[in-house]
């Protein structure tokens, strides 16, 4: 039984005291709600502004956010003075791009143009991400001059390796703790903003909160609010899997992401953007693959030969069907075409080959071409320091006899067509058993050039698609100056009472029927149940009829299994909040697609950008046009636009 | 032997976290460093931590790394133990298999030095 808790025994006191309905009352200027790499460095810069922050997670900050066990590259850092192209290149390269893995909009420009400067801003926080001990000294993926390490690309140099990436988020903590304009509250779930009217679409004024150690009740009171939940968009895959085994370590999003963001969002009257894509997903399966112990030739393992069971060298070839003959061209652009929008190089696995015996199952992840810098990099720089991969991967497979010098490690093993598949992620396995409903959110809520939503008070932060961590915290970090600047010029709004009250009892609800026979409902049952409407009503495929049917289900489980659904303690009440809040995501999905179904039937918005919000009940429409970012009021140069939004902070550093 | 209890089954696959009792002093530190609560403190003080939530473990293994006493182990589940090959002699072992090899590369990440968190 090992220490498995003997469930036979009476079981042990909640380790904390209990605290349900205790109100603790904050003041403050900006609330950051959720502090991952993202929200961290809003916290740090709007303290910086000399107003007061309150920076609120509900996990340690140190470790929190999908981030917080690790980040081994900074990509997208367009702006680091070496890259191939300037930001604004980048942005016409991208909008030409054949693959559009991330929408060319003001919200991309602003992530990749601050990387840089985010970036020098974790190395003054004492992360040393350059190769200081020159180690690598004459490898090609580092600048001898500023011992700075490339990933991916060694001509374009977009994408830096993060030396002590691991503890990124403890240097961001630590940072946080030296302001002293900042108040860190950990452990702290916020539940629903608070609006100046308690009525959705009006200026925010705070927001509620319980603690998941004592379960005490939060109200803050702030003249603005920082949504940094995965809130402008999402990097986060577990936000949106519905699925019904929840966690384990084949996921690589942060389990906590759940979605409060969005819901909160959504109830306060935000706009949203539209959602197209919908579905099974393969790579968030419950105790799939280890992530990054497989070897995943198309992103940390890049470069890696990828050999079948008997030796047999899969050729490696780029987006445009190019074979690379050598390791360091699996490295460098493709020349003469554009290498923005298009995947790294990868193996070629000829699924022909696999059927007819050529190839012998299974494939194996092979070091040994690479050179001993290369192979360093990869698996003690990039393992070492990746999220969940430095004690998963790295000390595990260490301790348990593989040596990367000489050992080559398994591949899944699946449907030989799974593996061509134009590119996918072949190493994360095929979809699982339980199937694991997505939808692939680059976009979320609206947000204006300085990043707030449409809801007044209301910015937004956060990575979009693939970029993680470089565009959490550039975003991050812009929205905590654009947060400050509106908090300095604007009042402080009159929190209403009612709301307060009203969110407070439906927060302990769950608690408060413990002891009520009727009250039979799990969080995981809830959870359970609420992935069924999902995975079935908005999977592959979709039709209005199914909106409805699903929206009719959600709102019948709302008022009945959530109306039964028990917490026994802090811990299971913050989870039955998370469903609640997921229950939500589920309606904003299922509204998006409703309304994509409205629109292609009435035929119009084609040209335009579909807003939608949610009113009393209601589903509002309306459309904004193509690019509106780059037309008036707002200048049609994204450099004009950016540098304008940060006039005042430019001079308030320059009068120090 | 007779012994049979009336048990519920247990309640993930796998422990996640296992606690060498011999070695943990009760300080708590790893419970500060999970995001999901799967590992909490124990109700009486100076006791080893509890894994009460393996179900909810993320296996990111924050919880590894804060222990001072090495007195923590992540336990992953048997489908993520995959085989790895030796290329020189063609050998195939199964990370934490029954046949693994002993430990040969010891090199430390390639890293920084971690700041103090206080707490």
């Amino acid at each position: 039984m090992s220490n498995h808790i003997n469930y036979g025994s009476i079981p042990p006191k909640w380790p904390f005291p209990v605290k349900y309905d205790e109100e603790n009352r904050i003041e403050t200027d900006v609330l950051v709600i959720g502090a991952g790499i993202a929200g961290s460095m809003a916290g740090l810069m709007a303290a910086r502004r000399g107003v007061k922050v309150a920076v609120v997670d509900k996990a340690p900050i140190d470790i929190s956010g999908s981030g917080g066990a690790g980040l081994d590259h900074y990509g997208g850092c367009i702006s680091n003075p070496d890259c191939g192209f300037t930001p604004e290149e980048y942005m016409e390269l991208l909008k030409n791009a054949k693959v559009k893995f991330r929408p060319p909009d003001h919200r991309a420009y602003i992530q990749m143009k601050g990387a840089w400067d985010n970036l020098l801003e974790l190395e003054k926080l004492g992360l040393k991400f350059r190769d200081e001990e020159d180690e690598f000294v004459g490898a090609p993926f580092r600048d001898d001059k500023t011992k700075i390490m490339y990933a991916y690309d060694y001509k374009n140099k977009d994408t830096i390796k993060l030396r002590g990436g691991a503890d990124i988020k403890a240097f961001m903590r630590a940072g946080l703790t030296k302001e002293k304009n900042a108040t860190l509250y950990e452990r702290v779930m916020i539940t629903n903003l608070l609006t100046e009217d308690g009525r959705p679409g009006t200026r925010i004024v705070g927001a509620t909160g319980i603690n998941e150690e004592t379960g005490e009740f939060y109200i803050f009171s702030a003249k603005c609010a920082i949504l940094c939940t995965a809130g402008l968009s999402l990097q986060a895959t577990s936000t949106w899997t519905f699925n019904s085994e929840m966690f384990a370590n084949g996921y690589r999003a942060d389990p906590r992401v759940t979605g409060e963001g969005f819901a909160m969002a959504w109830k306060a009257g935000a706009e949203f953007l539209p959602e197209e894509q919908f579905g099974q997903s393969i790579n968030t399966g419950p105790f799939g693959w280890p992530w990054y112990g497989v070897g995943n030739p198309d992103n940390t393992w890049h470069g890696v030969n990828i050999v079948d069971d008997n030796g047999k060298e899969m050729p490696y070839r780029n987006s445009y069907g190019d074979e690379l003959s050598t390791v360091l061209d699996r490295f460098m652009p493709s020349e003469g075409k554009s290498n923005v929008g298009v995947l790294h190089p990868v193996p070629f696995i000829d699924a022909k080959k696999i059927e007819s015996g050529e190839y012998v199952l299974p494939l194996w992840a092979d070091l040994s071409a690479f050179s001993d810098d290369e192979r360093r990099s990869l698996w003690g720089l990039m393992v070492g320091n990746e999220g969940r991969t430095r004690t998963a991967i790295y000390d595990y497979f260490n301790k348990a006899g593989f040596n990367p010098d000489t050992d080559m490690l398994q591949c899944p093993v699946m449907t030989p067509y799974n593996f061509q598949n134009d590119f996918k992620d072949w190493y994360q396995g095929e979809a699982h058993i339980c199937k694991a409903w997505k939808a692939d959110t680059l976009k979320g809520v609206i947000t204006d050039w300085n990043q707030m939503t449409s809801i007044e008070g209301l910015f937004a932060a956060g990575s979009e698609s693939d970029q993680g961590g470089a565009a959490a915290g550039s975003s991050g970090g812009y929205s905590g100056n654009r947060a400050a600047e509106y908090a300095i010029k604007t009042p402080r709004g009159k929190i209403s009472e009612e709301q307060v009250a009203a969110e407070k009892k439906r927060v302990y609800a769950p608690v408060k029927r413990m002891d009520d026979p009727k009250a039979n409902v799990s969080w995981k049952e809830l959870w359970m149940g609420l992935n069924r409407v999902m995975q079935q009503d908005c999977g592959e495929f979709r039709s209005p009829e199914l909106c409805e049917h699903g929206i009719k289900w959600l709102d019948s489980i709302k008022k009945h299994e959530m109306q039964m659904t028990y917490a026994r303690n802090p811990h299971e009440l913050s989870r039955v909040l998370e469903c609640e809040s997921r229950v939500t995501t589920g309606e904003i999905y299922l509204n998006l697609c409703k309304a994509n179904f409205r629109a292609a039937e009435q035929n119009i918005g084609k040209d335009k950008i579909m807003l939608n919000k949610f009113i009393d009940g209601e589903l509002i429409t309306t459309y904004k046009e193509a690019e509106w970012w780059l037309k008036p009021p707002c200048s049609s140069s994204y450099l004009e636009n950016y540098t304008n939004c940060r006039a005042l902070e430019k001079e308030e550093k320059q009068n120090g | 032997m007779d012994r049979a209890y009336l048990v519920p089954n247990p309640i993930a696959p796998c422990e996640a976290i296992y606690v060498d009792y011999e070695k943990c002093v009760g300080c708590n530190l790893c419970t500060k460093q999970c995001r999901t609560q799967t590992i909490m403190p124990n109700p009486e003080i100076g006791k080893p931590p509890i894994v009460i939530y393996p179900d909810e473990c993320w296996f990111c293994g924050c919880c590894i790394e804060a222990c001072k006493h090495d007195a923590l182990k992540m336990r992953y589940p048997i489908n993520q133990r995959l085989f790895f090959k030796r290329k020189t002699t063609g050998e195939v072992f199964r990370i934490d298999g029954p046949d693994a090899p002993p430990q040969s590369y010891f090199k430390p990440t390639v890293t920084c030095e971690k700041p103090i968190i206080k707490k």
